[in-house]
């Protein structure tokens, strides 16, 4: 008997554990003060670790910090392409001490199309300001079949699944340039996706500069198309952006794409959080993002930084989701498959 | 090449690089000994640690943690019985049961120096591999990962002692619980209750903590006697005699070593299928078959060699073409490009001799790793015949932990939890658990890569060269199996009683 109720109370215990974990993220925090000194900060970072959400988090962390007085943690909470992760933090207190690094075109996306699982007002978040943007780049692989924007027709993107960046991008080209393309889905990763065009097993991939530049420096891929703002790039000098390309009918929403893809990695606290922290966190973010030795630093390991204030920021938000209808649909298309 | 060899053993030589392989080295045994908390984890924590250092050093430090996590992971399967990675699970099979029956060292002894052959193995194979990586790579696709995971579907017979019946229905088991989760072909959530944690599968990282792990400690600890108790106190003369025996199998090591490194290229399969394979494949050539699951050291070296040798294989696609065959690789990856490294051509040519430093930074950490594990065995075997109740609250919290860090995420924990029920109740009735882990891993890579196959080539792949290599060797492998059952009479089978029917 004894051993039995030893591995109930084990059991409990366990429980008890399971229990405290799930509420840490919302734990007991004390009155909201306008000084964030000594205290310690979670940067919740929506993606597995090693990425580039993770990457600019961990630069980005110990400078914030710095600034704060605070210590600053990164903390990985993957899931659900990012939505798990914004509802806990859209749910937590307000008092600057849980704030988010987000996917700007992956959180706007999927609030614009209301996807499931998405339990937040993206407009009413607290927007600290962004840390980088980047173009979306459509590659191909060296075969020569494809130099323009109009031999993209008919032929297969490659994309990981609906929902994701590169699903949209596919889409959206499709809708606004009237290619008739198929999308393979259900690649493992964005890079596996990437080794299927190289291979010839599919045509086109579209992803963020960063992640293209490796294969498009080795000779492996070459692009034929840049969404977003070029941001001067010698490898995409003499690419075409989207805006060259579509027909005027189309601009309207070939500029609302482009800066949704531009709204880049975005840092955001919960609703509802009082002007004096605000501003506090977005004084300190600038004061950090803007330091040269630091933005130095950051562009030599590959994670150039690009900053846009809190305020700017908000605007944006609130551009990208008071879009048209017509947007709004092509964009549910994209998270419906 | 050979001056590249030259260049690459001098890089990896100097102070700089092997004080910050040391420290590596030290890191990864201890985050390998913990279960959960993996090599992908402490691989993004100690990232930042490398801004402006050179490459080689950096590696030293990353890959050198890296590659003795996986050595070190060996050492928890064996000692409490719950894998300290999830690549360590094949581990526990035989290693917990030699443990038990009081060869912790011989096993522990076995398991470090096969674990050391295996990581060099691995460390040639990326190193023979150089020249011809990327047209090979350029031939791996969808449909060559969906013949490798039918291959590894084949060994659920071998995996499942007892009752080939059994084994089915737990595979089957394991095939449907993949099924929760998004659809990666169309998005849509399958069997996720509207609960956004289960959008991505149900993690292999929780199954194996409470399949494997918690059904051990809450079997044991009900047991009459309490604890896992020891049924001989730790035998530590024997460590020598686990060298010696893993040596003696020489040919078993090298096999199960290829096995790790083959399969270990191929990205997205990974070590939580290899070592399966290999563990399959030593039990189907041995000689004592029924030893498997009851402390088999054939076992336990078919398991260390396959899990420290898929470090060099994985390690190919990653090189080669920017392609991380795992998260750990992923992360490691995000390295290069952060030391300036862009893979590819240039790590083949202008920077042949970083790639080639890489391989003697295994080499290198594997050394230091069977000195530094000599040197720990004995403390480390002691705290088997620490007495149950003070082991149990720690591995309690060792468990929950595990589970909890794989995604920060508590809902973990009742995965963990689950599975932990699912596991005592599988012992209790003498089910094969080792096939319901396979068919969840595979059930989700079969699935997926099915579908991407067809997509790009409908039916055409099935002609791919790689594919029909691998048909022909799923072919081959029935076709002996069945002569081999035909010719002699089927073992006296004996039920496995220690590991409470483990495999």
């Amino acid at each position: 008997m004894q051993k039995v109720g030893m591995g109930i109370a084990a059991l409990i215990t366990v429980a008890v554990l399971a229990g405290c974990s799930s509420n840490a993220a919302s734990g007991d925090t004390p009155d909201a003060e306008t000084s964030l000194e000594g205290q310690t900060i979670t940067l919740v970072v929506p993606f597995d670790p090693g990425g580039g959400y993770d990457a600019y988090a961990r630069m980005l962390a110990p400078l914030l910090g710095e600034e704060l007085g605070a210590t600053v943690i990164v903390e990985n909470r993957p899931g659900a392409g990012g939505i798990l992760a914004t509802n806990e933090v859209v749910n937590s207190k307000p008092d600057g001490r849980t704030i988010a690094l987000l996917n700007g075109p992956g959180h706007l996306g999927s609030a614009i199309a209301e996807a499931d699982g998405v339990l937040y007002d993206a407009e009413k978040m607290s927007y600290i300001g962004q840390i980088s943007s980047e173009p979306d780049v459509v590659v191909t692989n060296g075969g020569g079949e494809i130099e323009s924007a109009d031999d993209m027709a008919g032929k297969r993107f490659a994309a990981t699944g609906p929902g994701s960046n590169e699903y949209i991008d596919a889409v959206v080209l499709n809708e606004l340039l009237g290619l008739d393309s198929e999308v393979i889905t259900g690649f493992a990763s964005s890079n596996e996706a990437s080794l299927n065009v190289v291979q010839k097993n599919v045509d086109l991939h579209s992803r963020s500069l960063g992640s293209q530049l490796p294969g498009i420096k080795a000779g492996d891929l070459v692009p034929v198309l840049v969404i977003g703002t070029n941001s001067g790039e010698s490898e995409i000098a003499n690419v075409p952006n989207l805006l060259d390309v579509v027909p005027s009918s189309s601009k309207e929403l070939a500029i609302l794409h482009s800066a949704l893809v531009s709204s880049g990695r975005i840092i955001a606290a919960p609703p509802g959080m009082d002007e004096g922290m605000l501003n506090l966190l977005r004084d300190a973010f600038e004061a950090a993002v803007t330091d040269e030795a630091f933005q130095k630093s950051a562009a030599e390991s590959g994670r150039p930084i690009s900053f846009m204030g809190g305020a700017d920021m908000q605007k944006l938000v609130s551009g990208v989701m008071g879009s048209p209808k017509a947007y709004v649909e092509l964009i549910k298309k994209a998270y419906s498959g | 090449m050979l001056d590249a060899i030259g260049a690459g053993l001098a890089q990896a030589v100097t102070p700089m690089s092997l004080l910050m392989l040391l420290i590596g080295v030290v890191i990864g045994f201890f985050v390998g000994i913990l279960p959960g908390l993996g090599g992908a984890v402490t691989l993004a924590l100690l990232i930042p640690v490398t801004y402006g250092m050179d490459p080689v050093p950096a590696f030293s430090l990353l890959l050198g943690m890296y590659v003795v996590c996986a050595i070190a992971g060996d050492f928890t399967s064996i000692l409490f019985g719950i894998p300290g990675e999830p690549t360590s699970a094949a581990m526990v099979l035989d290693g917990y049961p030699m443990n038990k029956k009081g060869q912790a060292g011989r096993a522990l002894g076995a398991s470090l120096s096969s674990s050391a052959v295996g990581a060099i193995f691995g460390a040639l194979v990326l190193m023979a591999l150089i020249p011809v990586m990327r047209p090979l790579m350029l031939g791996i696709s969808a449909p060559e990962l969906f013949a490798a995971g039918l291959l590894g579907l084949t060994f659920i017979a071998a995996l499942s002692a007892g009752s080939i019946h059994k084994g089915v229905i737990m595979a089957a088991v394991g095939v449907l619980i993949a099924l929760v989760g998004i659809d990666p072909n169309l998005g849509i959530p399958r069997y996720t209750f509207d609960n956004l944690h289960l959008w991505e599968g149900i993690g292999i990282v929780p199954v194996v903590v409470g399949l494997l792990g918690g059904a051990e400690v809450l079997q044991t600890m009900l047991e009459k006697g309490s604890g896992p108790k020891q049924t001989a106190p730790p035998h530590l003369g024997g460590i020598m005699v686990g060298v010696k025996d893993s040596f003696r199998n020489w040919w078993l090591m090298l096999r199960t070593s290829a096995i790790g490194a083959g399969l270990g290229i191929l990205p997205g399969l990974g070590g939580s299928v290899s070592q399966f394979v290999a563990y399959g494949h030593a039990k189907q050539t041995s000689k004592h078959p029924e030893e498997f699951g009851n402390g088999s050291i054939e076992g336990v070296i078919a398991a260390g060699s396959t899990t420290a040798a898929k470090d060099g294989g994985a390690l190919v696609p990653t090189i080669a073409f920017g392609i991380p065959g795992s998260a750990s690789m992923a992360v490691l990856l995000g390295a290069f490009l952060i030391l300036g490294l862009n893979p590819g051509p240039e790590m083949l040519t202008e920077q042949l001799d970083v790639t080639l430093s890489l391989v003697w930074i295994i080499v290198l950490s594997t050394l230091v790793a069977v000195v530094l594990g000599a040197l720990l065995i004995r403390p480390l075997a002691k705290l088997t015949s620490v007495s149950g109740k003070l082991l149990v609250p720690f591995l309690i919290a060792m468990l929950t932990i595990g589970a909890f860090s794989y995604k920060n995420a508590g809902e973990d924990i009742w995965v963990m939890l689950a599975f932990l029920a699912i596991g005592v109740v599988a012992a209790r009735f003498k089910w094969p658990r080792i096939p319901l882990l396979l068919g969840l891993v595979l059930g989700e890579l079969l699935e997926r890569y099915f579908m991407v196959s067809y997509a790009l080539f409908e039916w055409d792949w099935l002609s791919r060269p790689g594919v029909v290599l691998v048909e022909v060797a799923i072919g081959a492998m029935i076709l002996l199996t069945a002569i081999r059952v035909a010719r002699k009479k089927r073992p006296a089978r004996k039920v496995g009683q220690l590991t409470g029917g483990l495999v």
